[in-house]
């Protein structure tokens, strides 16, 4: 019964799209029907360029992500925990915050040429602001409560910094985590659109000089399924780390 | 043994203790008793090194207090249990802060000691009230501290688990020889566990009685030493509450938390 409600609409949809496409009502070049859709999606798998493809993007996700993450942590947690860096680094980054990255396009193109090097830094500046933030508010929300107990048994300097600290944060570094790969993950399509020659955003584009608009939603369906795989993955992770957290309902 | 000397205690213009004389000795079992707002829980926070004092001092096993140490364990009413840790890792975090060996076994002995060994690899978050509050005990034992200091610990209890709390913690006293400051509101539980009891005034703190409870544990709060001494006491801690409750109702714009807020650091 759930299951049937859950696909009761997108197959309603579906049919109803099929109809109107095999009925002539849209121009297959503006929008084909579903089944084309579905047969190019697996000609584009079958052939191995969409795994590739998806490799290609994958990877550039996980090292922009890396680096923005390994930059993010640090200075999250010695500006949540250190009222002098909060006041040193907190202007410069609030100017920066609202820039999209796909605003820096061009200067990325100009400092780091063509190929991965300009989308690692797209891509990292994208996952580095969520992260960021939320890892400093995550130090900043650590119930003192933790820290007087933690001096009261002996805690202090480092010990009490990660043991205590650290690890009180983690709810909201998790959060960063999740929504700076989302942004990532928005990112590297964006990326992939001008700098490189493979990846799931660059075979998009590519699609469309030809018309091929089932290979762009294919593409499109790839990225959307990919994306939902990766984030199922984190929420695991998320449960994982977090399962001493109260009131946390295991993700669907 | 704790010597609270001359100790004042002032937020701004609220003089939240005034001028607090008072000793503990030595394996001492001692309430601090009181209405909210009385600096009750400011006075244990101040011997705790959470809270530093105006003037006066606290000398606590013959050092002066300036910031908190394992030497003067605290309980707290909040239990302030790390939910990140497991039982076992809560309790052994002390031990592990000192760099002690052995730990293990320590550790073992005190789940054993608390009947918590089933629980030692929940986390604090699948515990009812009393048994993260035996935690937050073992926690504090593992540290071997000579004061045992504990913020209304029991508060948040319902009825029957307090009183088994009360009677664990008479056992691990009369076992350990403990020196402990107890702060309650609860007029019965400050006669069933205390040696002498701290009846304090509401705004400025100040002891207004002292009074030792003189007949042998385990105490029946159906007796009639102990209700005399219930009644006694009552009328005491009923006039400061009702200075409190004027208080309030006189000011109500005035910040609710100022001396007794739990979140000092």
């Amino acid at each position: 019964m759930r299951l049937i409600r859950a696909i009761a609409v997108p197959i309603t949809l579906l049919l109803l799209w099929e109809g109107l496409s095999r009925a002539g009502v849209f121009n297959p070049i503006i929008l084909p029907a579903p089944s084309r859709v579905l047969v190019k999606w697996i000609d584009y798998t079958r052939s191995g360029e969409m795994p590739r493809d998806a490799v290609s993007s994958l990877y550039r996700v996980m090292m922009g992500f890396l680096i923005g993450t390994v930059l993010a942590l640090p200075l999250g947690l010695a500006m949540g925990a250190s009222q002098r860096a909060y006041a040193l680094f907190n202007p410069v980054l609030q100017v920066l915050r609202p820039i999209p990255p796909i605003a820096y396009v061009p200067l990325a193109i100009l400092w780091f040429g063509l190929g991965n090097p300009p989308a690692f830094f797209l891509i990292s500046l994208g996952a580095f602001f969520p992260v960021l933030m939320n890892t400093i508010a995550g130090v900043r929300s650590v119930d003192a409560i933790y820290i007087r107990a933690a001096r009261n048994l002996g805690a202090n300097g480092r010990a009490l910094f990660f043991r205590v600290v650290v690890p009180a944060a983690m709810p909201h570094i998790m959060t960063g985590i999740r929504v700076g790969f989302g942004v990532a993950f928005i990112v590297v399509i964006v990326a992939e659109m001008i700098a490189v020659n493979n990846g799931l955003g660059y075979r998009i584009l590519e699609a469309r000089e030809y018309f091929w608009s089932d290979k762009i939603i294919a593409g499109m369906i790839t990225i959307g399924l990919l994306g939902l795989g990766i984030d199922a993955l984190l929420a695991r992770l998320s449960d994982y780390l977090l399962r001493w957290h109260r009131g946390l309902e295991p993700s669907k | 043994m704790i010597e609270i000397r001359g100790v004042t205690k002032a937020f701004g213009d609220i003089r939240a203790l005034d001028g607090i004389d008072l000793d503990v000795a030595n394996g001492e079992f001692v309430c601090l008793l009181g209405p909210s707002g009385c600096g009750k829980s400011t006075l244990l926070n101040a011997v705790a090194g959470f809270v530093t004092p105006t003037s006066g001092e606290i000398i606590a096993e013959g050092k002066r207090v300036t910031d908190p140490a394992p030497d003067r364990g605290m309980v707290f009413q909040e239990y302030a249990l790390f939910p990140w840790m497991t039982v076992r890792a809560n309790v052994a975090f002390g031990l592990q802060m000192r760099g002690e060996s052995g730990i293990d076994a320590k550790v073992d002995a005190l789940l054993e000691k608390l009947r918590l060994r089933e629980f030692a690899d929940r986390f604090p978050k699948d515990l009812s009230g009393g048994m993260r509050q035996r935690v937050a005990i073992a926690r504090i034992l593992a540290l071997d501290s000579p004061i045992l200091l504990m913020d209304e610990p029991f508060g948040a209890l319902d009825a029957l688990t307090r009183r088994n709390l009360q009677d664990e913690l008479l056992r691990i006293w009369t076992e350990l020889g403990k020196t402990i400051l107890f702060v309650t509101h609860s007029i019965d539980e400050s006669i069933y566990l205390a040696d002498r009891i701290v009846v304090m005034t509401y705004r400025p703190g100040r002891i207004k009685a002292i009074v030792p409870v003189t007949f042998p544990r385990p105490r029946d709060s159906a007796s009639p030493e102990f209700n005399e001494l219930k009644r006694t006491l009552s009328a005491m801690v009923m006039e400061e509450q009702r200075r409190h409750e004027e208080d309030e109702i006189g000011a109500p714009a005035s910040p609710p938390a100022g001396p007794d807020a739990s979140r000092v650091r």
